[in-house]
């Protein structure tokens, strides 16, 4: 990122010097974005974060039948799916999932009408669970012409995105969730897919998104991405997969815990949990105060754990849902950091238990 | 000790978090947040958590958020829209403090490991040979004793209240010489949950239906007059029935929004001698007042205690006073010790 800011912060659109290094930077860093994601690069579109993709994603096409989104969509997702809906004047359609919060494939099919803008998350953010996105594409594909948008924020990280984005027209990912800096994002555009942009100003971005582009965050989204493409080809994904199994049959053996949606494909670092009757805000002061950073799912403005709208979604009964505890871990936890947090785990779990 | 102290967001509890760490405990801060719609006033607000959040961030003490929404609808926000409907006053405040922060949030304080539970309410515990008593706050115009009458020697001997010793000016001090942003921070009044756009009368509407009714003389059994919503007359209202003139002063005596009546008496003919309660309602923060014992009562939040004569399921005013209403709380105090609060009871109709 310094080596991308060339001691300044020069326009990329200027025709001096400093700017045409900052242009031919930000292609370079377009460049290794797109590679990383198997797309060309002309349909990488730089934002200002994962937010804004999917904002734009969802707010841009301009003549959908319908907006039809998954019941497990993260919240970007579902308000700009309501205010496009609004704005177009068109149902919004809510797509249903099972009990594991998996996409229900045959009852989507039979919702989504043609010409419809369709939103269905590559993997879940609370509980990690990867949606059937290329089925869906395929499937939907056969009948009928829609736009279809996915949301692979929570699954870049440890998911490659390349076949996803051969299927889907739209496809949102988030720097900061892959390593890079917070506030910049990409939204994949194929082909000659027509949007409204967000904000009036400038042709930067192929005119859908308007604004100086911040030539140090795509550097910074690239070295990212190129980093979690290396994690993913020496093994270290699945090594964290197997840990992230481990721990969670350790936990398990807590009276009343239930690993959510154990028994289907779900992102390596996610472990998600339930013990009815103890309260999600108490599990987490207690391993914050064991130096435990974890959450719950889903907070409102002021930081409060509710019952997350996915958990409902998937049929979960409101004392279940209270008690969700999500953690996500990494590729780099050291195997000390694994045993401490599994012991500190069985003590916080097993205290409020009893 | 390891003490949770429950921060509102105001001046109040932000300075007890200050005196704690003073005073050497090791102290957590913990924020309820209560109410899912929209609030401007109180401690229900997202701008309260966050200033919360800012003051413990301020003290270096470790913040966490609990949602009680689900609690605090079912145990203060459908009481008080069904207490509405039955023509009973309710007071929100107390009914939060009973069965939210000193019960669900003391529960987690225990479940959680701590010694103590904090909060910012103006009034004192104080420890004697019978176990913990509640005192009346130093800052007797600032005493919140009475919404905290209904608690227990159980529940006070896990309690600390450290601003009780304070007068409130020394406690906007003691924010301000910390640097706290809640230092010149307004006051939370009324009731947190109703906001000021839609008030009392709105807040009701969107969950009940209100109904008129008419305005009935208690001595003669004549209609007078008519009130376009029976719910929102209060027993002991004077103003607002349409009968302040002068020389024809009403006090509404009696609510009844299934008659669709509220029964009226002069000024002089709604004194009470005697509050009647349902002896079940009746909580002791200590040994438990005997009938026939003496007591003072206080039937407001801020009223004045009053001396009286205790008794199953009632209490005699030794003079006479305004007719208080059903739900309300009334909290007794020591005949003796002026300051130590006996217990409470809800008043009946």
């Amino acid at each position: 990122m310094a080596a991308a800011l060339g001691g300044g912060a020069p326009n990329p659109s200027g025709a001096h010097r400093p700017a045409r290094a900052a242009a031919a930077a930000l292609d370079v860093a377009r460049h290794a974005i797109a590679g990383s994601l198997g797309v060309e690069a002309r349909s990488v579109v730089l934002t200002g974060g994962g937010t804004e993709s999917c904002a734009l994603a969802l707010l841009g096409p301009r003549r959908p039948s319908a907006v039809c989104v998954s019941a497990v969509e993260h919240v970007a997702v579902r308000r700009s799916a309501e205010a496009a809906a609004l704005r177009r004047s068109v149902p919004l359609i809510e797509l249903p999932v099972d009990r594991d919060g998996m996409l229900d494939l045959d009852a989507s099919l039979a919702l989504v009408p043609d010409g419809a803008l369709v939103s269905v998350m590559a993997a879940n953010n609370e509980t990690g669970v990867v949606q059937p996105v290329v089925e869906l594409a395929r499937r939907l594909r056969t009948d009928r012409s829609v736009v279809l948008h996915c949301d692979a924020i929570a699954a870049a990280p440890t998911r490659s995105l390349a076949e996803l984005s051969d299927v889907v027209d739209l496809l949102s990912v988030a720097a900061h969730k892959v390593g890079g800096p917070p506030g910049v994002g990409v939204l994949v555009v194929a082909g000659d897919l027509d949007l409204e942009p967000l904000v009036p100003g400038g042709s930067q971005e192929r005119g859908l998104r308007a604004g100086t582009q911040d030539v140090a965050g795509a550097a910074g989204l690239a070295a990212a991405l190129a980093a979690v493409d290396e994690e993913r080809g020496d093994g270290r994904v699945e090594a964290l997969a197997r840990r992230r199994d481990a721990l969670g049959d350790l936990l398990e053996q807590v009276e009343g815990v239930a690993i959510t949606a154990g028994g289907v494909d779900r992102l390596a670092g996610h472990l998600h949990l339930t013990l009815p009757g103890v309260r999600s805000e108490e599990v987490l002061m207690l391993l914050d105060r064991a130096g435990v950073a974890a959450s719950a799912g889903a907070a409102c403005a002021s930081g409060a754990p509710q019952a997350s709208r996915v958990l409902v979604a998937m049929g979960m009964d409101d004392r279940r849902a209270r008690s969700a505890v999500r953690l996500t871990l990494g590729v780099d936890t050291s195997q000390e950091a694994w045993d401490r947090l599994g012991d500190v785990m069985v003590e916080v779990l097993g205290s409020l238990a009893g | 000790m390891n003490v949770l102290v429950a921060m509102s967001g105001g001046v109040d509890s932000s300075a007890a978090a200050a005196l704690l760490l003073d005073q050497g405990h090791e102290v957590t801060g913990v924020t309820l947040r209560l109410w899912g719609g929209t609030s401007d006033s109180g401690c229900c607000s997202v701008g309260d958590v966050e200033d919360a959040r800012q003051v413990a961030a301020e003290l270096g003490v470790d913040h966490h958020v609990f949602n009680m929404t689900d609690e605090f609808e079912a145990r203060v926000v459908e009481p008080y829209v069904s207490a509405h409907v039955r023509g009973w006053t309710p007071n929100p405040c107390i009914e939060c403090n009973r069965h939210l922060k000193f019960s669900a949030l003391l529960g987690a304080a225990d479940r959680l490991g701590f010694d103590r539970m904090a909060t910012g309410h103006h009034a004192r515990i104080v420890a004697s040979d019978g176990g913990p008593q509640l005192l009346r706050g130093v800052d007797q115009a600032k005493d919140q004793s009475y919404v905290l009458s209904m608690l227990t020697p159980t529940q006070l001997d896990r309690l600390l209240l450290p601003v009780g010793e304070l007068t409130k000016s020394e406690v906007r001090t003691l924010a301000s010489d910390r640097g706290l942003r809640t230092a010149t921070k307004a006051e939370s009044q009324d009731t947190c949950f109703v906001s000021s756009t839609i008030g009392r009368r709105g807040f009701l509407a969107e969950r009940t239906t209100l109904r008129p009714g008419v305005l009935v003389e208690r001595s003669s059994g004549d209609v007078v007059g008519d009130v376009a919503e029976v719910e929102l007359v209060t027993v002991g209202q004077r103003k607002g029935l349409g009968l302040d003139s002068e020389g024809r002063r009403r006090v509404a005596v009696a609510v009844d929004p299934v008659a669709g009546t509220v029964v009226v008496a002069s000024p002089e003919e709604s004194q009470i001698d005697e509050v009647r309660f349902d002896q079940s309602s009746v909580t002791s923060t200590g040994a438990p007042l005997l009938p026939g014992e003496a007591t003072l009562v206080q039937l407001r939040s801020h009223g004045r205690a009053m001396p009286a004569v205790f008794d199953e399921g009632r209490v005699s005013l030794l003079e006479p006073t305004d007719p208080v209403a059903p739900g309300q709380t009334v909290a007794f105090y020591d005949a003796s010790t002026a300051d130590l609060v006996r217990g409470s009871a809800v008043v009946a109709p």
